[in-house]
This record gives C-alpha cells, sequence and structure tokens, in this order.
C-alpha cells in the first residue's frame, strides 16, 4: 500500500510538471498587428541611389512575423539611373529577439516580385518602327535586419536594412535587381 | 530493492517528459505558404529564380497534399530569357509526425508553360522568334519542414522535375561577340524527356484544423 502511494505521488508530481510547462506556452500567446508607411533609400552599383515609399503590413505572434512590404518606386539618381519603374511586392517571415523588452530586433526573409522597366534598354517594334521599354515581372529575393521600438502603446518606430537580389528580364539586355536599401520610421500597432 | 524501484520509475517518467516531442502536424491541417525556388541542372548552364505560393491540406496524420503555383524566370547569357509558370500538386509522406523537424518523401504532378524570348535590340525585332510550350510534368524528391512556432514552418525541399512532351526548340550559340539564342518554331518537334532540379525554400501559416 506505501510503495502505491509513492508510485502515485511521482505520477502527480510528473503530471503536474507536464501541466505547467503548457501552462507558460499558454500565456505566451499573444499577438498584435503593425502597420506603418515609410519613405525607403536605396543603394545601387556604380554611385546610384534610389528612393521608394514603403508600405508594411505584419502580424505578430510569439517571437515569429508574417510580413507583406510593397515598394513603390518614386525615383533615382546618380551616375546609373537603369530603372525608370521598379515596384516591388514582397511577403515572408521574421524572427523577433527580446518580445519582451521595447527594443525588439529582427532578422528575416521575404522573397517577392518586382513590376520593373528598363531606363536604358529598349527594343525595336517592327511594326511601329519605335524603341519600346517592356515591363515585365521578375522574382526578387530579400534578406531584412533591423529593430522596432515601442514607445507608446499605438506606436513604434523602426529602422531597417535589406539586401535585395534578382534580374529584370524582358525582350532585350538582362539588368541586376540587386540593391541594398535602408527604411525608417513610425509605425501604427493593434 | 523497493528504493531502488522508486528511483527507476522517476527517472521512466521524467525521461518520458522530457523527450516526449509535441506534434506539429495532423490531419486536417491547412497551411498558406509562400515560396522562393531555384531552378538548377536543366535544359540550360543557367539557373533561374522563381517567385510562388502554394496550400496545404493534410489528408491524414502521416499524408499532406500540396497545391502550388510557381514563376521562374531565367536569364539565358545575356542572349535571351526563359520564363516558366508551373501549377501542380504533390503529395507528402510524413515517415513521423513528433519533432520540430518532420521531414518527408514527395511525388506529384504539374503543367507548365515555358516562354523562351531572343534577345531584341534597338536595331532588330526578334519578337517573332519567340517560342512557348505547354506541358506536363511529374516531380518528386525530399524536403523537410522546421516548425519556428506551433503555426508557422519553414520548408525546404529538392525536387527531380521531368517534363513529359514536345520539347522548345532553341540552341545558345557561342559567337565571336558573344552568345546568340537560336530558336526553331518546330511544330513537329520530337516528344523527348527534359528535366531539372527544383530547390525551393517556404514559409507555411496554419489557418486552420479542419477535422
Amino acid at each position: 500500500m506505501k510503495n502505491r502511494v509513492l508510485v502515485c505521488i511521482i505520477m502527480v508530481l510528473a503530471l503536474s510538471a507536464t501541466a505547467q510547462n503548457e501552462g507558460v506556452t499558454e500565456l505566451k500567446k499573444e499577438w498584435k498587428l503593425k502597420g506603418a508607411l515609410s519613405f525607403a533609400p536605396g543603394f545601387l552599383r556604380e554611385n546610384t541611389k534610389t528612393i521608394q515609399l514603403q508600405g508594411t503590413f505584419g502580424y505578430v505572434k510569439n517571437k515569429i512575423e508574417l510580413r507583406g512590404d510593397a515598394f513603390y518606386f518614386l525615383n533615382s539618381f546618380g551616375d546609373r539611373p537603369r530603372f525608370s519603374m521598379n515596384h516591388q511586392l514582397y511577403a515572408g517571415v521574421f524572427y523577433k529577439f527580446l518580445t519582451d523588452k521595447n527594443f525588439q530586433p529582427y532578422i528575416g526573409f521575404q522573397p517577392g516580385i518586382a513590376m520593373s522597366q528598363s531606363s536604358e534598354y529598349g527594343a525595336l517594334n517592327f511594326e511601329t518602327q519605335e524603341i519600346e521599354y517592356q515591363v515585365s515581372y521578375n522574382p526578387v529575393g530579400s534578406i531584412a535586419g533591423g529593430f522596432d521600438f515601442f514607445g507608446e502603446k499605438w506606436f513604434y518606430l523602426f529602422t531597417e536594412a535589406r539586401y535585395i537580389f534578382g534580374k529584370h528580364t524582358s525582350n532585350t539586355y538582362p539588368v541586376y535587381l540587386d540593391e541594398f536599401r535602408l527604411s525608417f520610421g513610425l509605425g501604427f500597432t493593434l | 530493492m523497493f528504493y531502488f524501484k522508486i528511483i527507476l520509475l522517476s527517472i521512466i517518467f521524467n525521461a518520458s517528459n522530457v523527450f516526449s516531442q509535441k506534434v506539429y502536424i495532423e490531419k486536417g491541417n491547412i497551411e498558406l505558404g509562400l515560396r522562393t525556388t531555384s531552378s538548377v541542372f536543366g535544359h540550360d548552364p543557367y539557373s533561374g529564380l522563381g517567385v510562388g505560393g502554394q496550400t496545404r491540406i493534410q489528408l491524414t496524420d502521416y499524408l499532406n497534399t500540396e497545391w502550388f503555383l510557381d514563376w521562374i524566370t531565367m536569364d539565358l547569357a545575356g542572349a535571351g530569357t526563359r520564363q516558366n509558370a508551373h501549377v501542380g500538386w504533390s503529395v507528402l509522406f510524413y515517415p513521423k509526425k513528433t519533432g520540430k523537424f518532420i521531414p518527408y518523401v514527395v511525388a506529384g504532378h504539374c503543367f507548365d508553360y515555358a516562354k523562351v524570348t531572343p534577345l531584341s535590340t534597338p536595331y532588330l525585332d526578334r519578337s517573332h522568334d519567340e517560342v512557348t510550350r505547354w506541358s506536363s510534368a511529374v516531380q518528386m524528391g525530399l524536403g523537410s519542414h522546421y516548425y519556428l512556432s506551433d503555426r508557422v514552418n519553414l520548408t525546404f525541399s529538392a525536387q527531380y522535375m521531368m517534363h513529359l512532351g514536345k520539347h522548345l526548340e532553341y540552341d545558345l550559340l557561342e559567337t565571336e561577340t558573344g552568345y546568340y539564342l537560336n530558336t526553331n518554331h518546330d511544330q513537329h518537334a520530337s516528344e523527348r524527356l527534359e528535366g531539372h532540379v527544383l530547390l525551393t525554400v517556404s514559409l507555411n501559416y496554419k489557418i486552420a484544423d479542419l477535422w
């Protein structure tokens, strides 16, 4: 009888340990939505810079952020402004560190698609006898990292750096879409 | 002897807690995901980059289905462009359903659209040399999910895709000034097997558990 009581106590202790672990997991299940609009300067090779308008929307839960980003190409400057259009759409996942703090660094990967048009290379349209610059849709990828700073309940500051890779292909010469891009601004969170 | 039994039982219970791995995949799970794909070792000695999406519908605990769409572009040595669209489905077989790492064997079928566009210049319009093809393909390979959280997984897979049907008639010719893409609108092109390897990284989110 004494033995059975001891065995029962051990079993109850083991089960309670498991139950406590599950309880901790439950407490971490918090989520929030994020949204922001900002300007994003980009840096290309051959001393060229670009400027984009960036819109971002994210869903954060348990250190994981699912996020979509849209970049609207505004203009480019420098020695070789190679695109007249380079709008991009991304969606991917970010891992956030220190989610219990106001300052939250993160790193992530986003595949995407670029709607681009070369300003350098056009091709002859034999029927119209005019040079045409084809708009094409090309896959891109980007690795990004940055930090959010949650100062107030509804707002946060963010700074981010990303490297974009891909190639603009069309009916004429290809052009690399590779770019280093920065973004910073104020976002809204729920 | 009694105390030895108690210690042994204690070790067994604790060990069962330590090694009991969480179940991440179950029948009825529905996932949505985005993927980036690289196409290598195909007809051309160049790699392509692709983007796409997928949804997964898990039929049983050890069998999942994946419905996908890919858009892949490839630069043919500056002499032209190849674009491929894949729309298809695959079946995933899991040997286990616990733990964060879940390997699988994958096999499936897809429809493929391919377009090869030779380089045009301000002095030469080669749009009439463009060749296109619709074909069917089968694919199989290996992959693995890694669960970042209860709902989010990162998946890597390597598959060999074999196209069934007429092949696209084009060749890259090396000239003194670089490569030239020669295409041929041959409606009677012979049917032959043409394959390539697809390396895919995808991020997937579990949106529902239906049954």
